[in-house]
């Protein structure tokens, strides 16, 4: 299944491919958001991240379906 | 602790000893004790009985990073009620150096000149300003710069303050002397106007920084902070992108507010986000910065300079809540535009979260085209102009409401909502609704939180919580960003506190303040009239869905009135 993913802030950095913003992800079906970032290598930024799945704010044991639109943000305040 | 009296009548300053009650309370906590003990809760706010209160933070006036916020307060036009908006800068630093805990503007002269006060540790001068009067706020800083050195801090309105109007703020200082770190809501430019104050001018050369009882105690806890501080992944956010970075995070989960309120997402949301921005001004060089310090020694450097196409700096800073409420808010797609709407509103001394609301409104009523920049921009001159059209815009948008006879107006008490849509984000919709000073989401912002923002039944607690930190942090003036080091070492303010007072305070000091400081408020506020009915989002909202969740805000109003059953308010 193929779910798309957003990066946003320090994240879009974190992937190799440079500046790279949206990518989509190739995944074995029944794949919680968990594999997916472990996949990604960004699981180190765990305790502080903003998961929206689908514009729903959601956790990590989430199970991803084809099509799923994922956001992922270090979370922060407005000023 | 000494109180600085300043009548604005008779031009004396009178230094007080501390009344009991005042010791333990700095920030927004002294204003809502200062208010209910001296200011009567049905005087006119723009009247000789209401006071104009600077209040540094209980942390102000060491240079720790992100703790020297002042605090400004009054009973606000705008709201009708208690008042406290904050700003980083030099202001609160500097009042702290001339060994003053407290300056209280009071009374109002019966001359409608204008004046200028000098403040010094053995001085206090009043200056006639006739010929700053109607002077933007830029203009007047680089004037009082040169006449009174560039050491000095300023705090000042510009021409909106000096019309009283409902949506003027007070700006100050930044570390730069650039002069757009505005306490900018509830319209206390225009109490400060009322005074006939254009500039409170504050020259702490010959001061001091305040004693610390336990030097050895307060280094050791200011390094613990620091290291949690700068250990913290959102530190590289904020530095990198600023709070702008909020305008992807909000279209995600459908609350970006869009031409005004009426819809979550926003088709030119990159045209506005940090992540242009950020690309952009790395390109654009020159004045542009990226990573820039509002306060001396801020170690998170949310704020940004904003420089054009060829490099020229236009704003400083450029910040979420302008880009959602001057941008997407108003069908603006183009942070070149939003900057330069943004720079007129400081300039003017007007908040740009009122301001930018309020042309919302006047767009929903065909006034202007929803995305017309020159439109916007053009009314926005209507204020500088001073006409009929200016004066209901600078008023607010309740007043651009009133005037136009438009309903989806956003505002709750009278104050006009940040850029969250509280349809999409119900908690911090709780926390517009039921907090003391009105819509704002200083006072309790839920976006963090890892819930579901759409479900009703989760909020009140959600924003409970965060309306006693945040007014925990107003008190200490501590910016609302540091509270992430704070959180991941929560003995850190009570160590500090300790060392620097000698106060013996409990673990959970911070909650401690908060709690008093919104009992506080909630007082004054039911003595000058407000109600459970204040507590309450617009009718509207509970029923124009809002796309692209088609969700209206649920939360019942009997569940808005458990945020403070926690206060036993029949006393």
């Amino acid at each position: 299944m193929k779910v798309e993913v957003h990066l946003h802030a320090t994240l879009r950095l974190v992937i190799k491919e440079g500046k790279g913003q949206v990518i989509i992800v190739d995944l074995p079906e029944n794949s919680s958001i968990g594999d997916l970032l472990e996949l990604m290598m960004i699981d180190q930024y765990l305790d502080h991240m903003l998961i929206v799945l689908n514009g729903r704010t959601t956790g990590l044991a989430q199970v991803l379906k084809d099509g799923d639109v994922l956001n992922l943000m270090i979370a922060v305040s407005g000023g | 602790m000494s109180i600085w009296r300043i009548n604005s009548r008779t031009q004396e300053l009178e230094i007080d000893d501390t009344p009991p009650g005042w010791e333990k309370l700095g920030g927004r906590g002294l204003i809502a004790r200062i208010l209910n003990d001296e200011v009567d809760p049905s005087c006119d706010p723009l009247g000789p009985e209401n006071k104009l209160i600077f209040s540094p933070g209980l942390l102000v006036g060491h240079r720790l990073s992100s703790c020297d916020r002042i605090s400004i307060g009054g009973k606000s036009p705008l709201t009708g009620g208690v008042k406290e908006a904050n700003a980083g800068g030099s202001t609160g630093l500097q009042i702290t150096y001339l060994g003053c805990s407290i300056l209280i503007l009071e009374d109002q002269p019966k001359d409608p000149k204008l004046n200028v006060i000098y403040i010094s540790p053995t001085e206090c001068i009043f200056e006639e300003a006739s010929h700053l009067a109607g002077m933007g706020v830029y203009e007047t800083a680089a004037s009082l710069l040169e006449q009174y050195g560039p050491e000095v801090a300023i705090a000042l309105i510009g021409p909106a303050g000096e019309m009283k109007l409902k949506a003027a703020g007070i700006q100050n200082l930044d570390q730069d002397r650039v002069p757009s770190r505005i306490a900018a809501r509830g319209g206390l430019g225009a109490v400060m106007g009322s005074k006939g104050i254009k500039a409170l001018v504050i020259d702490s050369r010959d001061g001091s920084s305040p004693d610390i009882r336990d030097l050895k105690g307060f280094r050791k806890a200011q390094k613990s902070y620091n290291k949690a501080l700068m250990d913290h992944p959102q530190t590289k956010v904020y530095a990198d992108y600023g709070t702008a970075a909020m305008a992807r995070i909000c279209h995600s989960l459908g609350g970006l507010p869009t031409r005004n309120f009426s819809e979550g997402n926003f088709e030119s949301l990159e045209g506005i986000s940090a992540e242009t921005m950020r690309d952009q001004l790395l390109e654009r060089g020159g004045d542009s910065n990226t990573t820039h310090a509002c306060m001396v020694g801020c170690a998170i450097r949310c704020s940004n300079l904003y420089a054009d196409g060829n490099g020229k700096g236009v704003v400083s800073p450029l910040e979420y809540e302008t880009i959602g409420l001057m941008g997407s808010n108003l069908g603006i797609g183009n942070l070149d535009q939003v900057a330069r709407l943004n720079w007129e509103a400081n300039d003017l001394g007007l908040d740009s979260i009122e301001l930018g609301a309020a042309l919302a409104v006047a767009a929903e009523a065909g006034k202007i085209e929803f995305g017309n920049f020159y439109q916007a921009l053009e009314l926005i001159d209507e204020i500088r102009k001073g006409t009929p059209t200016g004066l209901i815009i600078g008023n607010g948008a309740a007043a651009t409401g009133l005037a136009y006879k438009i309903e989806r107006v956003p505002v709750v008490k009278g104050q006009a909502m940040s850029a969250y849509d509280p349809r999409a984000i119900k908690g911090t919709g709780v926390t517009y609704a039921t907090s003391p000073q009105g819509a704002d989401h200083t006072s309790g912002l839920t976006i963090r939180a890892k819930i579901d923002h759409l479900d009703p039944n989760i909020q009140i607690e959600v924003s409970r919580r965060a309306q006693i930190n945040a007014a925990g942090y107003d008190t200490l003036g501590v910016c609302a960003f540091a509270g992430f080091g704070f959180g991941s070492a929560p003995e850190i303010i009570p160590a500090l506190l300790q060392a620097r007072y000698g106060w013996d305070v409990p673990g959970n000091i911070l909650q401690e303040l908060g709690r008093q400081t919104l009992i506080l408020e909630r007082k004054f506020n039911q003595r000058a009239g407000f109600s459970k009915n204040d507590d309450r989002l617009p009718v509207w909202m509970t029923r124009e869905e809002l796309s692209p969740h088609n969700t209206v805000f649920d939360v019942p109003g009997e569940e808005l009135d458990k945020v403070f059953d926690w206060i036993n308010e029949d006393d």
